[in-house]
């Protein structure tokens, strides 16, 4: 998978570079408008990175002219200003998606994936991860072959970091997805509510799956082998 | 990166009356010296109109009687010499008569009389009928002006027409020396009037230039000024209050501002700091590998409370903003809460809290859904950080029937925790204000939650109060309108 990152700031737009090339995707630079919109024509990127403000060409003038030679390429939008209106307007654009600076790394790269895998997603009916094994249908998880005895909230929030295995999933996303709440809470409620999980899931058994990743959030992932 | 949206496309202009041409002076005068030279006009015209009436009135007696003392005395009277009466020059007052026999012969005449006004139409005269009388207004040769009496009566059977005559030149004379005379008191006056409006409306406005003049020379650094008062004519007085109350609500915002400017300032400060301090200290020595992620995982932490205090001060600014407005679904707010309760009951757990909804109504609300659970988190967020173990927390709703006006639901949010102190009560809800500086929330938002809820309340048309027993606890109470304003 190849990205072009269209970035001005030096700073980002290397470790957007580095950050993306460690979790497997390569990726090109681009500093202003005008370089990008070559590299653009030339073609040949699954996905376009794209700053609103550069110097020379701007984002949303980029992403038109992308748009009207009819070419479909997917455009995430960065940018630091998350008015109402310039959000809508990227979208308008045809943006795929839009996330406002400054913004978490694992949220750009779990946007991406999104972008990416776009179309019928597979949902398995079971996910697997070691010796845990959630039924998605049944609302059922167990390891080692014993039932966990989990919440539906438990259950929803093991589910989601089961299916997004050896992600980092941050604590705004599982506020999101588990509780519906969508204003950032800061950070313990979520905490009390994955140590809670983890009592279940980890504490009884010998290799623990739930990691924290500090000031990130947290992943689920077997590492007893690694 | 710089806002390129600006207040300045935003600015509202306020509707002020198209304006009307001209000075304000010169319209004035205007009026001021076209009204008074009006009255005077009409005044002179009346004035002048009875003088010329009475002049007239006065001719047509003198006419009169003397027509009847003739006729009196017609038999009686001796035929003038004809010599014996000087010739009269036009405008000498002449007054002249004569008798005309119904043949046309002039029986007896006033000397001059024939000369001056001379016999003409007898034929009208003839179609008058005995005892009727006519007055015409004849010229002379020169031009002069004559009124002229004819009466027809019989005299000892004998029917006779007298005709009377009476030289006007002097009347008109004396009438065109008063028409200059008014003409030139009229142009006078014109003058004047216009004179004393300008002095007048320059007097009335000068006062107004003063204030303009005070309110032009008020700068950000001048903002403590004020106009004076005194010495200013009432309705100006007004005027002038209304621009001081101005000055006292703009100093009050601006000195808001700049204090906000320098509690952003400070309050980043502190977990820049920190962010420094571990990143320096951690490089200045080559470390374990998990030593180094630890202070990366604590470098990502602050980014992290940074990042809250960011977005909180831009919904903050953001709200405050004229014209926004909030998106609105239909909110069960019962379930709401409950959905919020479950979210922070662990933590209320954790705590050693107890953590219930005691709901008795279930309204729908139209309500930014994002806004309301922040508004709400936030209040159960602090509860929470500031009651010990042991205690509880209960989320209360009730419809409102005590505010009057509008119907609204209340979201009581009751705590057993330590209290708040009067003397800080009325400043909780101000942006970074601390009761307790030692003590952060628990959403680690730096003073800004209680704010961020007032904003949240406000946008929607509500309020939020709050009331607090120290050693007892406190409740803070959320109400918001069943209809959007």
């Amino acid at each position: 998978m190849k990205l072009l990152i269209v970035e001005d700031e030096p700073k980002t737009a290397g470790f957007l570079k580095k950050g993306l090339e460690e979790n497997g995707f390569s990726a090109d630079i681009a500093t202003d408008g005008a370089i990008a919109g070559s590299l653009i024509r030339h073609g040949g990127y699954d996905l376009v990175i794209l700053d609103a403000m550069l110097p020379g060409i701007d984002g949303w003038t980029l992403l038109k002219e992308m748009r009207q030679r009819r070419d479909q390429t997917p455009v995430l939008f960065l940018t630091a200003r998350d008015a109402v209106a310039d959000r809508v307007q990227g979208l308008e654009l045809g943006a795929d998606d839009y996330l406002v600076k400054p913004f978490a790394f694992s949220e750009l790269l779990a946007r991406i994936r999104t972008i990416l895998r776009r179309g019928p997603q597979r949902q398995s009916a079971t996910l697997q991860v070691a010796d845990l094994v959630i039924d998605v249908q049944r609302h059922r998880a167990l390891r080692a072959g014993r039932l966990l005895d989990l919440t539906p909230k438990e259950f929803l929030l093991l589910a989601l970091l089961a299916r997004r295995a050896g992600d980092v999933i941050t604590r705004t996303l599982i506020a999101e997805q588990v509780w519906d709440i969508n204003f950032d809470s800061g950070a313990n409620v979520v905490d009390v509510h994955m140590h809670r999980l983890r009592a279940k899931v980890d504490d009884p058994f010998a290799a623990r799956l739930i990691h924290t990743v500090r000031g990130i959030g947290y992943v689920l992932e077997d590492r007893s082998g690694a | 990166m710089p806002d390129q949206g600006g207040s300045a496309a935003a600015r509202a202009v306020r509707p002020i009356p198209p304006p009307t041409t001209g000075s304000i002076v010169i319209r004035m005068t205007a009026w001021y010296a076209g009204t008074s030279f009006l009255l005077i006009l009409i005044a002179a015209s009346v004035l002048y109109g009875t003088v010329a009436g009475n002049l007239r009135a006065e001719d047509r007696r003198i006419l009169i009687d003397t027509a009847s003392n003739l006729r009196l005395l017609a038999t009686a009277v001796p035929v003038p010499d004809q010599s014996a009466r000087p010739p009269v020059s036009p405008g000498a007052g002449f007054i002249g008569f004569r008798l005309i026999a119904p043949d046309g012969r002039i029986e007896r005449a006033t000397p001059g009389m024939d000369r001056d006004v001379p016999l003409t139409d007898f034929a009208a005269l003839l179609a008058l009928r005995p005892g009727a009388r006519a007055f015409t207004t004849v010229q002379d040769r020169h031009g002069a002006p004559f009124d002229l009496l004819s009466e027809r009566f019989k005299v000892d059977g004998t029917d006779t027409i007298v005709q009377v005559a009476i030289d006007r030149a002097r009347d008109q004379r004396v009438l065109i020396k008063d028409r200059e005379r008014l003409l030139f008191m009229l142009i006078l006056s014109l003058g004047l009037c216009a004179a004393i409006g300008y002095a007048i409306a320059r007097g009335g406005i000068r006062p107004v230039e003063r204030i303009a003049a005070a309110a032009g020379s008020i700068r950000a650094t001048t903002l403590h000024e004020r106009l004076d008062t005194a010495g200013l004519p009432g309705e100006l007085q007004s005027l002038a209050a209304t621009f001081n109350d101005m000055l006292d609500r703009l100093e009050a915002s601006f000195a808001q501002v700049t204090q906000f400017s320098a509690d952003v300032a400070h309050e980043l400060r502190t977990p820049v700091n920190n962010l420094r301090g571990e990143l320096e200290v951690a490089l200045g020595r080559v470390r374990s590998a998990p030593d180094y992620r630890d202070v990366l995982g604590s470098a990502l932490e602050e980014c992290g409370r940074i990042n809250r205090v960011i977005d909180s001060l831009l919904f903050l600014a953001r709200a405050e903003a004229a014209g926004a407005a909030p998106r609105r679904e239909a909110l069960d707010i019962a379930a709401e809460l409950a959905a919020i309760l479950e979210f922070y009951e662990p933590a209320a757990l954790e705590a050693g809290l107890d953590l219930g909804l005691s709901a008795t109504a279930r309204p729908v609300v139209p309500c930014d859904r994002t806004l309301f659970q922040q508004a709400v988190g936030n209040l159960v967020a602090n509860a929470i950080a500031h009651t010990g173990r042991g205690g509880s927390v209960t989320v209360g709703l009730v419809a409102d029937a005590a505010t009057a006006s509008v119907p609204m639901v209340r979201i009581d949010v009751a705590d057993t925790g330590s209290g708040i102190a009067p003397a800080h009560l009325p400043h909780v809800f101000d942006r970074f204000y601390r009761a307790d500086p030692a003590r952060s929330s628990l959403g680690g938002n730096f003073g800004l939650g209680l704010a961020v809820v007032r904003s949240i309340a406000t946008l929607h048309g509500g309020t939020v109060a709050i009331d607090s027993t120290p050693g007892i606890g406190t409740v803070v109470s959320l109400r918001l309108p069943l209809q959007p304003a």
